[in-house]
C-alpha cells in the first residue's frame, strides 16, 4: 500500500508569527493520557509551518504533576504559561492571549488529537484569504436549549477547540466578559454574542477547515464531513466530543446530527447564512 | 436476524404515531412494489407506447409532490405522436410533446416520425393517496388508458427538521447541482489555494462524442493539469498512461461527461487521504427515458470487480502506481491489473459523471472476458469466463478447482429435528448429510455434526454410517455459536463450511463455487444464495440498515439479477448468513470463532465484521445455491439483548453499509430499489 505524502501545499506569502496554545488542566481526569495522545499526534503530523508551541497549564494542585507535563513537552514547546483554574477553557485562552505577543493564536484543548499533516498550514492558508477573520476545525448550527438566550436556529458558530485567528481580534471578540460558569462559556462560544458572531459583525467571515484543506463557509458546513457529520472522515483535529460519536448507534447519531444541523443535512441553507461571505 | 423495521423514523418519538401510519402504508405498499419504472405496451396493432414514471414502484408512485411522466405514445402506421393527457386525482397534468431525436432514430425504417415525438406530463399530487391516470387519444374522441396507479404523496414535516422521505432522482440531482453551483467559486478558490495539487491528468479515450467529454473538462472548478486525447481509444491507452504527468490520472471514455465539481471532489479526497491509490465515484447513464439512470456503487469490492466492471467512471489512479503495470488492453483490464497489488481504495458516494450508457445495457463482452481471463492467469487460476446472458457485462468464472483440493470440514450443528416441507417428511440433519454425500460433486469433505444429548441413538448411528464424525454439545442452554465452535475445534480441514441442517442442495458444485472464492487470500468468508422452498430468495447477502442487519432482496424471484447484477454473480457484502458459510480454519481460530455472547442471532454477522476488521472481504457467491427452510425447526424469536450487544460492539459499522448505502437504497425492507432518503448526512 502507498504511504506517499501529499503533494506540497504552497506556502503563505508572509509567515505570520503564530502561537499554538495547548491547554492541559490538572483537575481533568485522564489528563495525562490525553496530552500524551496529543503529543503523539503532534509528532506524527507535521504542522506545515513554523510556529511556537505554548503549553498552557491550569488546575494542577501538585506542582510536581505540572512539572512532569512540562518535561514531556520539553524540546517541543517554547514556553509554559500557568493560569488560574477559573474561567474554563476560554478564560485560560484569554489570559494566554494577553500574555503572548504573537500576531496569531491557535487554541487546542487538552482532548485534542491532530489527524492530518499540514494542519497549521491548511488553517493559515484559509485565514490568509481576504475577508476571513476566524477559521476552525469544527463548528455547528446547534442551538443549546439550556437558556432562552440561545437561538434561533441555525446558529453557525465555530467551536472553541482548534480555532485560529488574529490575537488582537480574539481579545476583542472575547472581550472582558465574565466566565464564571459553564453557561458563560457556552454563551461566548455559541450564544447570540458569540466570538463567531462578533467576528462576523466586524464584516469578517468564519470558515471550517477540513482535512482536505478546504475552508467551508457556514452555508456549506453540513457538507464538510467534520463535526457530527457521518463518519467525520474530513475532520482535522479530533477531541473528546468527536471521539464520543464513534460509539454512537445509528439512532443516536441521527438524533444528534439532526439536533446539530437540522434540515440543512438535506437542504442548502439560505445564502445569508454566509454573512459577509455571501 | 430480525430488523426492527422502524429505522430512522424512530428518531422523532413526538410524531411516532403519524410516522407509523405512514410507514405502515409504505411497508404495505412496498411489499407489492417490485416493478420497473418503465411501462411499455401496444395500444393496438398500429400504435404503441412507452412511459417512464420516475418513482414508480409496481402499481404505485411515491412522491413529495411533483409527478411527471415521460416517454412516447405513437401511431406507428401514421407516423405521428398520439395526443396524451394525464390526471392526478381530479387535476389535469400539463401535457406537451417534446423533441426526442433518439425515439425518432429508433423507429427509423419503421415509421417516419417527427422529431417532436416524445411526451411530457407534469403535475402535482396533494398529500396522501391519489389516482394517476395517463391516456392516449387513438382516434379523435377515442381515449385509451395507458396507465392507472396509486400516487402516494408524503411531503415534508415527518419531523421538525427532517424533510425526510423519498425523493425522485431528478429532485436529488437538482439538489446536488444546486449545492455544487453554490460552491463553485469556493472550489475554484480551493484549487488556487492548493496550487492545483494534487494534479490530475485526464485521458480521453476514443473519438465518438469526445467533444462532450472535453467540454466537461473545460468546465471543471478544479482544472486538470493536462488532458491527453487518445483518438485510437483503448489501443493507445498504455502510451497515454505512461505520458501522464499529473499526480493522479483519470482515464475517461469519450462521451463521459464529468460534473463541474468532479475533479475538485476527487482532488480534495486525495488531499484528505494522501495515501490513496485509487478513487472512484458514482455515475449516471443515459437511459431510455428522460432522466439519467444512477449507478450507486458499493465501497471497494475486489470480488465484485471480477464479476462486473463496476468501477466505471470516474476512476482516478495514482500515477506513480501505474508505472509498473504491464500495458492494459482497456479500462477494465487496467482496473483489474492495478488492483492485483494491495492498494488503498476509496469510494466517493457522489454522482460525478454521466455516461452514454448504463452498466446493465447490452455491450461488448469480448474485451471484458479477455481481461478477466488475464486476471485468472495472473492469479494462478484456470477456468472459463462467460457472461450471465449474451451481451450483458456481468460474468461468471467457472474456475477449475485444484486437485484434490483442500479438505473441507462441513460443520453442522443440529437439534435432530424432523420437518414436513412441501408434503415431504424430512429428517433435517440426515437429509442434509445425504445431500452432501450423494449430490455434491466435491469429494474431499469431512462432516462434523454437533448434536444435543437428546438425539435419537438411531440417528447417531445413521450419521456414523454416512461417514460423519459426531460431537456432543452438553450445555443445557441453546447456543449455536458455541456448537459451531465446538465443531470447528474438532474439524481437521483447511476450510470450514458452517452449515445449517435445514438446507437442501440445489447446485451440485456448490462447494467448488464457494471454494473458488474462499481460497482467494483476501477473502475471509463466502456465503451462498439461499432460496425458500417456493423458489424465492431467502438470502442474497446481509446488509446493515440504520443499525440493524437484514437480508437484501428477500422474497425476490430466484432469477432476479439484483441491482446492477448484485444477485447474479459473485459480489462483496458486509456479511453473509451463517446458514451456509465457508471460511478458512486458520482465520476462524484467529478471530476466536463465533462470539458465544450471541447464542442465537448476529453471531454470523459479528464473525464477518471481525474478518473485515482484519482487512478481509466477504463474498456472496450466487452460483452456490441451496434451499433454506429458515428456522423451520425452531420457533423464530427476537432477542433484544443480542441486538443491543451487537449494536454496542459495532457502532460505526452499523452507521451505514458501504455495500448498500442507506441513503440511496430502500431500507424497510431492503429490496435494493433506489429510495433517495433526504439528509441522513451519513454520506
Amino acid at each position: 500500500m502507498s504511504a506517499a505524502p501529499a503533494p506540497p501545499l504552497p506556502l503563505p506569502q508572509r509567515l505570520v508569527p503564530t502561537a499554538v496554545v495547548f491547554l492541559v488542566r490538572g483537575r481533568d481526569g485522564g489528563y495525562a493520557a490525553s496530552y500524551r495522545r496529543f503529543l503523539d499526534s503532534y509528532r506524527t503530523h507535521p504542522a506545515g509551518l513554523p510556529h511556537d508551541l505554548v503549553l498552557l497549564c491550569k488546575g494542577f494542585a501538585d506542582p510536581a504533576d505540572q512539572a512532569r507535563v512540562e518535561a514531556d513537552f520539553a524540546g517541543l514547546s517554547s514556553r509554559t504559561l500557568t493560569v488560574g483554574d477559573e474561567g474554563f477553557d476560554l478564560g485560560a485562552y484569554r489570559e494566554a492571549a494577553r500574555r503572548l505577543d504573537h500576531e496569531r493564536v491557535l487554541f487546542l484543548n487538552g482532548w485534542s488529537e491532530i489527524l492530518s499533516e499540514d494542519w497549521l498550514l491548511k488553517l493559515t492558508l484559509n485565514l490568509d484569504r481576504p475577508g476571513i477573520g476566524l477559521v476552525g476545525c469544527t463548528g455547528c448550527y446547534e442551538v443549546l436549549r439550556i437558556d432562552r438566550r440561545f437561538g434561533p436556529f441555525p446558529n453557525p458558530h465555530v467551536r472553541s477547540n482548534g480555532f485560529l485567528m488574529d490575537r488582537g481580534l480574539f481579545l476583542e471578540a472575547i472581550g472582558e466578559r465574565p466566565i464564571g460558569t459553564k453557561l458563560d462559556a457556552f454563551l461566548i462560544e455559541s450564544g447570540p454574542d458569540s466570538i463567531t458572531r462578533r467576528v462576523v459583525g466586524r464584516g469578517l467571515g468564519a470558515l471550517l477547515v477540513g482535512r482536505d484543506g478546504r475552508g467551508f463557509p457556514p452555508r456549506l458546513w453540513p457538507r464538510s464531513r467534520t463535526f457530527r457529520l457521518g463518519l467525520r472522515d474530513n475532520l482535522m483535529v479530533a477531541d473528546n466530543q468527536t471521539r464520543a460519536a464513534a460509539g454512537w448507534s445509528w439512532r443516536v447519531l441521527t438524533r444528534v446530527q439532526t439536533q446539530t444541523w437540522g434540515r440543512y443535512l438535506a437542504e442548502l441553507p439560505p445564502a445569508g447564512l454566509d454573512g459577509p461571505l455571501a | 436476524m430480525f430488523g426492527t423495521g422502524l429505522g430512522r423514523l424512530a428518531a422523532h418519538p413526538a410524531l411516532a404515531a403519524t410516522k407509523r401510519r405512514a410507514k405502515g402504508l409504505l411497508l404495505a405498499a412496498s411489499e407489492r412494489a417490485l416493478g420497473p419504472q418503465q411501462l411499455r405496451g401496444e395500444i393496438d396493432s398500429g400504435a404503441a407506447y412507452s412511459l417512464t414514471i420516475p418513482g414508480l414502484a409496481g402499481p404505485y408512485l411515491l412522491t413529495r409532490g411533483p409527478v411527471s411522466v415521460g416517454g412516447w405514445a405513437l401511431d406507428l402506421r401514421g407516423g405521428r405522436p398520439l395526443p396524451v393527457r394525464g390526471r392526478v386525482g381530479r387535476v389535469a397534468m400539463a401535457a406537451e410533446t417534446i423533441e426526442r431525436a433518439d425515439i425518432q432514430a429508433a423507429f427509423a425504417g419503421m415509421a417516419d416520425l417527427p422529431v417532436r415525438c416524445g411526451l411530457s406530463l407534469e403535475g402535482t399530487a396533494r398529500q396522501g393517496p391519489s389516482l394517476l391516470q395517463v391516456e392516449a387519444e387513438r382516434e379523435p374522441g377515442d381515449w385509451r388508458t395507458l396507465f392507472r396507479g396509486l400516487v402516494l404523496c408524503l411531503d415534508s414535516d415527518l419531523g421538525r427538521f427532517e424533510r425526510g422521505g423519498l425523493w425522485r432522482y431528478r429532485e436529488w440531482r437538482l439538489r446536488e447541482a444546486e449545492v455544487a453551483a453554490a460552491d463553485a467559486e469556493g472550489q475554484r478558490g480551493y484549487a488556487a489555494m492548493v496550487g492545483g495539487r494534487p494534479s490530475i491528468t485526464a485521458i480521453v479515450l476514443g473519438e465518438r462524442n469526445a467533444d462532450a467529454t472535453h467540454a466537461s473538462l473545460a468546465a471543471q472548478t478544479f482544472p486538470a493539469c493536462e488532458t491527453l486525447t487518445v483518438p485510437g481509444g483503448a489501443a493507445d491507452l498504455d502510451a497515454a498512461l505512461r505520458a501522464a504527468q499529473g499526480d493522479y490520472t483519470l482515464p475517461l471514455a469519450a462521451g463521459d461527461r464529468l460534473t463541474p465539481d468532479a475533479l475538485y471532489t476527487l482532488a480534495a479526497a486525495c488531499r484528505a487521504e494522501p495515501g490513496l491509490d485509487l478513487v472512484y465515484a458514482d455515475e449516471e447513464g443515459d437511459g431510455d427515458g428522460d432522466d439519467p439512470v444512477p449507478f450507486f456503487k458499493p465501497g471497494w469490492s475486489p470480488d465484485t470487480l471480477e464479476s462486473v466492471p463496476y468501477l466505471g467512471s470516474p476512476t482516478l489512479y495514482r500515477t506513480a502506481a501505474l508505472r509498473g503495470l504491464e500495458a492494459p488492453a482497456g479500462l477494465y483490464d487496467l482496473a483489474l491489473r492495478f488492483t492485483e497489488a494491495p492498494r488503498t481504495v476509496k469510494h466517493l458516494g457522489r454522482v460525478l459523471c454521466r455516461r452514454p450508457t448504463t452498466p446493465t445495457a447490452p455491450g461488448e463482452t469480448g474485451p471484458d472476458m479477455a481481461a478477466l481471463a488475464g486476471r485468472l492467469a495472473r492469479t494462478g487460476r484456470t477456468g472459463e469466463i462467460r457472461p450471465i446472458a449474451p451481451g450483458l457485462r456481468c460474468y461468471i468464472s467457472d474456475i477449475r478447482p485444484a486437485e484434490p483440493g483442500p479438505l473441507v470440514s462441513v460443520v453442522i450443528p443440529t437439534a435432530g429435528r424432523e420437518l414436513t416441507v412441501g408434503g415431504r417428511r424430512l429428517d433435517l440433519v440426515l437429509d442434509c448429510v445425504r445431500g452432501i454425500r450423494d449430490r455434491s460433486t466435491y469429494r474431499n469433505v469431512e462432516i462434523v455434526v454437533v448434536y444435543n444429548p437428546d438425539i435419537a441413538p438411531a440417528k447417531l448411528e445413521a450419521l456414523a454410517a454416512l461417514g460423519c464424525r459426531t460431537v456432543l454439545y452438553r450445555e443445557p442452554a441453546f447456543n449455536v455459536a458455541a456448537k459451531l465452535n465446538l465443531g470447528a475445534a474438532a474439524a481437521t480441514g483447511e476450510m470450514l463450511l458452517l452449515l445449517n441442517d435445514d438446507v437442501d442442495i440445489i447446485s451440485p458444485d456448490w462447494i467448488e463455487r464457494l471454494l473458488a472464492q474462499a481460497t482467494k487470500p483476501h477473502v475471509g468468508a463466502v456465503g451462498a444464495k439461499l432460496l425458500y422452498p417456493d423458489g424465492t430468495v431467502q438470502h442474497a447477502g446481509v446488509v446493515a440498515l440504520h443499525g440493524n442487519p437484514n437480508h437484501v432482496r428477500r422474497g425476490y424471484p430466484d432469477g432476479d439479477r439484483g441491482y446492477v447484477f448484485a444477485a447474479a454473480a459473485a459480489r462483496n457484502y458486509g456479511a453473509v448468513t451463517g446458514a451456509v458459510m465457508m471460511t478458512r480454519a486458520d482465520l476462524y481460530s484467529r478471530v476466536g470463532g463465533y462470539s458465544e455472547e450471541f447464542p442465537i442471532h448476529f453471531n454470523d454477522v459479528d464473525y464477518c465484521y471481525k474478518l473485515r476488521r482484519l482487512g478481509l472481504h466477504i463474498v456472496l457467491e450466487p452460483a452456490a445455491r441451496l434451499f433454506h427452510f429458515e428456522s423451520a425447526s425452531r420457533k423464530p424469536s427476537i432477542h433484544p439483548e443480542e441486538l443491543a450487544l451487537f449494536q454496542e460492539r459495532w457502532p460505526e459499522d452499523l452507521i451505514d453499509d458501504p455495500f448498500y448505502p442507506n441513503g440511496v437504497f430502500a431500507t424497510a425492507p431492503p429490496h435494493a430499489e433506489i429510495f433517495l432518503h433526504a439528509g441522513t448526512g451519513v454520506r
